[in-house]
């Protein structure tokens, strides 16, 4: 029955997929700019240019022939020029059966190419994570993909209301509770270990702000002007702390209910265990976590930089150049969320054993010199 | 700033983790090691999808193995880790291309960095990015791979008749409850990643036209995708794959 009802979510799934994808196919009709499809391709080598250490970069031409499918010029023809390079680091090229945005000017006179229409890959991708998940974990992964288009959502709202009213620190704190509670109930459910999961990866995340403004404040100053994406110079320094610390967010949950649940579960099994006999338990999950955990994490920070490196050491930068101005901030972030994961283990296991009860008079000291001990000396 | 967060992390892991904190610190600078040469192999030259294999194959060897020992239940974690590198190669690789997620995206474009850099590098920008991406998978997929083989061989240990059929399922029941958490860890480190864009569009009142087929958005979304793809794929691989080296292994002890 169960199964039976997964088969059926995921052939909704599939053919939702498939009719999104033709929808992104179709719908230049909603679109202002004009849209084209490139019905044939002709490459013409141009010349070689050299580049600072001798590369020969070949440049080509491309004659697009469009057939264009909304707008004034519908299902007319016309013809666009477009270079690219072997590199491709400051060009686009297209393929035949693409699509592409224009701006069409009187008979292709001045007209040029805007960009590629990608729509049709965002739902493809997306259709493929919501099939992988639903097929791999059935239910758990629906309510994966729900507690997900939530914070996505709240995230934007956060940010519109920043937009409108300032403060960000104070609309981002409150959104991380809010992340938090919601996410770690979905994962854990309305139960006690989910409590203690949500007040341990706050105090985690607070000790993590800690950390990061007692660095900053004794450090020479952070680059900001070297962030990507900026808008507006004066509120780097927020944004970057509020991003750093989203981050480090999701690894602090997942340390915090992994330790808690486990917890949860050693005491419902064994009711009678010595503390000594927990905290070691504790120390064995927490293990496990943390040294995959941080690896995780590494390369999701690490592995997006890798193309403007590429670039950058091809210009002749320094590796002391790039760690202390492009990577600095994937750096900073993933050491923040290093940190959180490592503090996460004692912080969640000191509440875990609180609330699940093993605190009496004597042991309670040998707890907490075991324990806490630990955050102390961090 | 960054010496002083890399010295509190190698305390931290010390107190937390004893002796094993510290081996998973030095795999850390390990990975970090194999990550600057993988990046510089490709500045010289060389062609970026195999080298990146190669640092993907050397990475999984090392962090697998030298985490957990070599024995049977990790040789099956790290043969689905690489089958599962090279899938995504050559199935999301190819779209990757297409769609252009390479180069500067139109906000890079028009940043003053941009224009100072020499931009002629006989490089091929699409077989990096499509590098940078797998990379990307591959952390969060060895540690599912590594979570799913430990718990088919508990199981294995334990009750060594169980058909296979019951290893895989053991195998699929701890992916699952594994995959809630990574994903987590994977959807809010984009979230960390993207606010600085999220802020871009919502300050500058993008419309969602402009938004969904910007290369700046794909770029960051492709990235978490296809890491939450992985770490999908990898846990029926090591469910199906992890019963075949044990109960293979077992037999040849038998002789």
């Amino acid at each position: 029955m169960k199964l039976r009802s997964r088969y059926i979510a995921l052939i909704i799934i599939v053919l939702l997929g498939i009719a999104g994808v033709i929808f992104t196919l179709n719908d230049a009709f909603l679109y202002e700019t004009t849209v084209g499809k490139v019905i044939d391709v002709e490459n013409s080598y141009l010349y070689m240019a050299e580049g600072n250490n001798g590369e020969r970069e070949k440049y080509y031409d491309q004659a697009l022939t469009l057939k264009i499918l909304n707008g004034d010029w519908k299902d007319s023809l016309i013809t666009l020029h477009n270079t690219y390079t072997s590199s491709g680091v400051n060009d686009e090229r297209y393929y035949k059966g693409s699509q592409l945005m224009a701006a069409i000017n009187e008979e292709g006179v001045g007209s040029s190419i805007l960009g590629k229409k990608r729509d049709m890959y965002v739902v493809l991708f997306a259709a493929i994570f919501v099939f992988l998940l639903v097929a791999v974990s059935g239910r758990r992964g629906g309510i994966v993909l729900v507690s997900f288009m939530i914070n996505l959502i709240l995230l934007l709202a956060a940010l519109s209301l920043y937009d409108q009213y300032g403060n960000l620190l104070k609309i981002i704190m409150g959104l991380m509770v809010l992340f938090s509670v919601l996410t770690l109930i979905c994962a854990g459910g309305f139960h006690k270990k989910t409590w203690v999961a949500i007040l341990s990866t706050l105090i985690t995340i607070l000790l993590c702000f800690g950390i990061y403004m007692a660095t900053m404040k004794t450090s020479e100053r952070i680059p900001y002007e070297m962030m990507d994406y900026i808008v507006n110079p004066t509120d780097l320094a927020d944004l970057f702390l509020a991003g750093t610390l989203m981050g480090s967010l999701g690894a602090v949950m997942d340390v915090c209910i992994s330790i808690s649940a486990g917890v949860s579960e050693v005491t419902a099994k064994t009711p009678d265990i010595t503390l000594r006999a927990l905290v070691s338990s504790i120390r064995e999950m927490g293990y496990d976590i943390m040294g995959t955990m941080i690896n995780v994490l590494f390369f999701t920070y690490m592995s997006g930089t890798i193309p403007i490196l590429v670039i950058k050491i091809k210009n002749g930068y320094t590796l002391y150049h790039l760690v202390s101005f492009q990577l600095f901030f994937e750096i900073i972030c993933f050491l923040v969320g290093a940190i959180g994961i490592v503090l996460a283990i004692p912080v969640s296991g000191l509440f875990s054993v609180i609330f699940f009860g093993k605190i009496l008079g004597g042991v309670r000291e040998l707890h907490d010199g075991h324990v806490s001990g630990r955050e102390v000396d961090g | 700033m960054i010496i002083k967060l890399v010295i509190i992390l190698f305390v931290l892991m010390l107190f937390v983790g004893g002796d094993r904190g510290l081996t998973s610190f030095f795999t850390l600078v390990r990975t970090v090691l194999a990550f600057i040469v993988n990046v510089y192999l490709i500045a010289w030259g060389l062609p970026a999808v195999p080298v990146t294999l190669l640092v993907c194959v050397f990475l999984v060897v090392t962090v697998i193995y030298g985490q957990n020992g070599w024995n049977s239940k990790m040789h099956g974690a790290a043969f689905s880790s690489v089958a599962v590198v090279v899938i995504i190669m050559i199935a999301i690789g190819p779209i990757l291309v297409r769609a252009g997620i390479s180069g500067y995206n139109e906000v890079e474009q028009y940043e003053e960095i941009s224009m100072y850099l020499s931009a002629d590098l006989a490089v091929p920008m699409s077989a990096v990015a499509v590098s940078a991406t797998v990379l990307g998978v591959l952390g969060a997929v060895m540690d599912t791979a590594v979570a799913v083989s430990t718990a088919v061989n508990e199981v294995y240990v334990n009750n060594p008749h169980f058909d296979k059929k019951v290893l895989v399922d053991s195998g699929f029941a701890v992916g699952k409850d594994i995959l809630g958490t990574t994903v987590n860890t994977l959807l809010f480190a984009g979230f960390g990643e993207s606010i600085m864009l999220a802020n871009l569009f919502v300050k500058n009142g993008n419309t969602f036209y402009e938004i969904i087929n910007s290369k700046a958005l794909f770029q960051e979304i492709s990235a978490l995708f296809v890491a939450v793809m992985g770490c999908l794929l990898v846990i029926p691989l090591a469910s199906l794959v992890t019963p075949w080296f044990l109960t293979r292994n077992n037999g040849n002890n038998s002789q």
